[in-house]
């Protein structure tokens, strides 16, 4: 129990430092919401841009700038977004729901479609199918993420015509029926196989590499001379140690995969915190562009945490060492 | 002697390993026999095979790179060699079991030792989940592990190497087999922990009629354990007889040697102390045997013959075989 207490003031230590840092980082981007502002408005006089910066708090001390955001973050506020003059939390709550079904449908798929790769691959390391995976891993590896969804799309959406190009859902299909659903998948197809493609080749190629090293471990061998099968033997012995390495790697890509998302939100169009931040970016939208990191950084802290609870499940070695 | 089919025979046993210096000759022409309650004890230095005897019985030997090349392993008169890969998974851990050097690493860390002992006993037994466990509390009780009913949760790092070596001991005996083979069981253990372990098997043995192959480099481990002892080098048997024959009248050179190198402490009381005696030269490459006796390069009585031919086995009186051209005279007694 006080580990987990531990562990929760560490993250809540740790989110604290992310907002000031992100808070220094982006105050020292040149340019304002009033230079912002007075450039789409086709210039404006200094009392205007006085006034705006004055509304926005931006003509107070850097320090008390700081604390207040500061102070207004501790209590769930994470300011107004220039752009859309709505509340940020709103903004993302809004756009959140997206990214997570396309991130979680990737990584998921990644996770389970690479490591049933690299198990099989492992028991024959010298046959087709491994080679087959090494190939895919070095392929996967390294094509730019935006190029594989091009890819896929001339493909797909041009020359097979069976993948719709971008979006979320055809507005057109009534909410919430099952055809919506349907229509929702369909729409997810293409963003998930292009953003899953790098993480597939990553997972498979490590789940590879660590069956193969538990394979040749002395229990192994245990349970072989005990009479078991080879598929008891692969599925039951080897498998929960080789995960391990897995688990450790799908938590830390967690926040990877994140960025993964921001570029092929983009190229889908896909209505999720990726445009969100992308737009943001060239919008000069500070506060939503914080809030978004913000968010992001909450996430992969308690991704973390889960990952966490997860070794405790698989490795008994674990659970003791930090119960103890 | 008029005896019936041996427990477990060995005959003409060949295993070679395709090596990228060529094929390895990892086992040549190797024979043994076996009866109910025996101990066999195996010796030798590392590499001259003792293992790999071990992991051919039970077909462990992995193939590729290896190859059974020969022989047969008859367990009750079934050859195993030939017998089918369903059938070899019904054998091991039922009829023959194994024990490993490294108890450290032997056990599964992510599962209990209850679950690793109840699966051998689901397995071959065909029991339910409560009374394996069950079977797994008693096998930890019968190799006197305290508080077994605790213990049987707990994960193989929470013990330590004797206790982990009780563990395998129990899991290899859990189905009752005939057959224990031990493949330096004590190596990794402290020295107050291998004689506790060698106890217990002697102990188990005594109750159960297991017969067990003990397979050592300590001569001394084999003396107190072994009813008849085998020596190999560079996978060829070189000399068998029963323990004390070749205790008190070693013939081949190289077990001469061996047993000159176990130190006794009796002997040479402090501060008075003999030189610790060596064998000169290391176990030759098994890729190019050569012709002759394999253990020629480093035998001071080697001549041409040596050089020129391996030495077959001969009887030399008293259930005592030797592979050692010295010997070529005794052959007609």
């Amino acid at each position: 129990m006080t580990v987990i207490v531990h562990r929760l003031l560490n993250a809540v230590g740790l989110l604290l430092a992310v907002v000031v840092f992100n808070f220094i980082l982006l105050s020292m981007v040149p340019g304002d919401i009033a230079d912002t502002l007075a450039g789409e408005s086709g210039g404006a006089s200094a009392e205007v841009m006085a006034e705006i910066r004055r509304t926005y708090g931006l003509d107070q001390p850097f320090h008390i700038q700081l604390a207040t955001y500061v102070g207004k973050v501790a209590r769930g506020d994470l300011g107004m977004s220039y752009y859309f003059n709505l509340p940020v939390s709103e903004l993302i709550l809004g756009r959140v729901a997206p990214t997570l079904l396309l991130v979680v449908t990737a990584l998921v798929l990644a996770i389970l479609i690479g490591t049933l790769f690299g198990v099989i691959a492992s028991r024959k390391p010298n046959g087709a199918f491994s080679h087959f995976v090494t190939v895919l891993a070095l392929v996967g590896f390294s094509a730019p993420v935006f190029w594989t969804a091009f890819l896929l799309i001339v493909l797909f959406v041009a020359m097979l015509e069976i993948m719709p190009l971008s979006g979320l859902v055809d507005p057109t299909t009534p909410r919430g029926t099952l055809a919506w659903y349907l229509d929702v998948l369909h729409h997810l197809f293409l963003p998930v196989l292009s953003l899953s493609s790098i993480y597939l080749a990553a997972y498979s190629r490590l789940a590879r590499a660590s069956m193969m090293d538990v394979l040749g471990s002395d229990f192994i061998r245990t349970a072989r001379a005990k009479g078991l099968g080879e598929t008891s033997v692969t599925c039951k012995h080897a498998l929960r140690n080789a995960v391990i390495p897995v688990i450790t790697i799908a938590g830390l890509q967690f926040s990877h995969i994140f960025s993964g998302a921001v570029v092929v939100e983009t190229v889908f169009t896909w209505p999720g915190l990726g445009t969100l931040a992308f737009e943001s970016i060239l919008r000069g939208d500070t506060p939503a562009i914080m809030g978004i990191l913000f968010f992001s950084a909450m996430i992969v802290i308690v991704v973390n945490l889960l990952t966490d609870l997860a070794y405790r499940i698989v490795d008994p070695r674990i659970r003791s060492a930090r119960n103890a | 002697m008029d005896r019936a089919a041996p427990l477990l025979e060995v005959e003409g046993l060949k295993v070679e390993f395709d090596t990228r210096h060529g094929v390895a000759r990892v086992l040549t022409d190797i024979g043994l026999s076996l009866e109910p309650g025996e101990t066999l004890g195996i010796v030798g230095e590392s590499g001259c095979g003792k293992s790999m005897t071990a992991l051919s019985i039970m077909r462990l030997v992995p193939i590729p790179p290896g190859r059974i090349g020969a022989g047969s392993v008859r367990l009750k008169g079934e050859d195993l060699l030939q017998a089918s890969e369903k059938r070899l998974r019904e054998v091991r851990g039922k009829d023959i079991s194994m024990i490993f050097q490294e108890p450290m690493t032997s056990l599964n860390p992510v599962y209990s030792i209850g679950d690793q002992i109840a699966e051998t006993a689901r397995l071959h037994d065909g029991l339910g989940r409560r009374d394996a466990l069950d079977r797994a509390v008693e096998m930890l009780k019968a190799v006197h592990i305290p508080a077994a009913e605790r213990r049987v949760r707990e994960f193989p790092h929470q013990m330590s190497g004797g206790m982990r070596q009780r563990v395998m001991i129990a899991m290899a005996l859990a189905c009752r087999p005939s057959v224990l083979i031990a493949d330096e069981p004590t190596t990794a253990l402290d020295v107050t922990v291998q004689a506790q372990v060698f106890d217990l098997l002697k102990e188990l043995q005594d109750r159960t009629g297991t017969a067990i192959i003990l397979i050592s480099h300590d001569m001394g481990a084999i003396a107190e354990m072994a009813d008849r002892v085998m020596v190999m080098y560079a996978g060829r048997t070189v000399e068998e007889a029963p323990t004390e024959e070749i205790l008190d009248d070693p013939r081949h050179p190289y077990t001469k040697g061996l047993i000159a190198c176990v130190p006794h402490l009796e002997e040479a009381p402090p501060p008075v102390r003999a030189a610790l005696t060596e064998i000169p030269g290391v176990v030759p490459a098994l890729t190019d045997p050569g012709a002759g006796c394999s253990f020629a390069p480093r035998c001071a009585h080697a001549d041409d013959r040596c050089r020129r031919a391996a030495p077959p086995p001969r009887d030399v009186g008293g259930n005592h075989r030797v592979a050692c051209w010295l010997y070529e005279g005794a052959d007609a007694a």
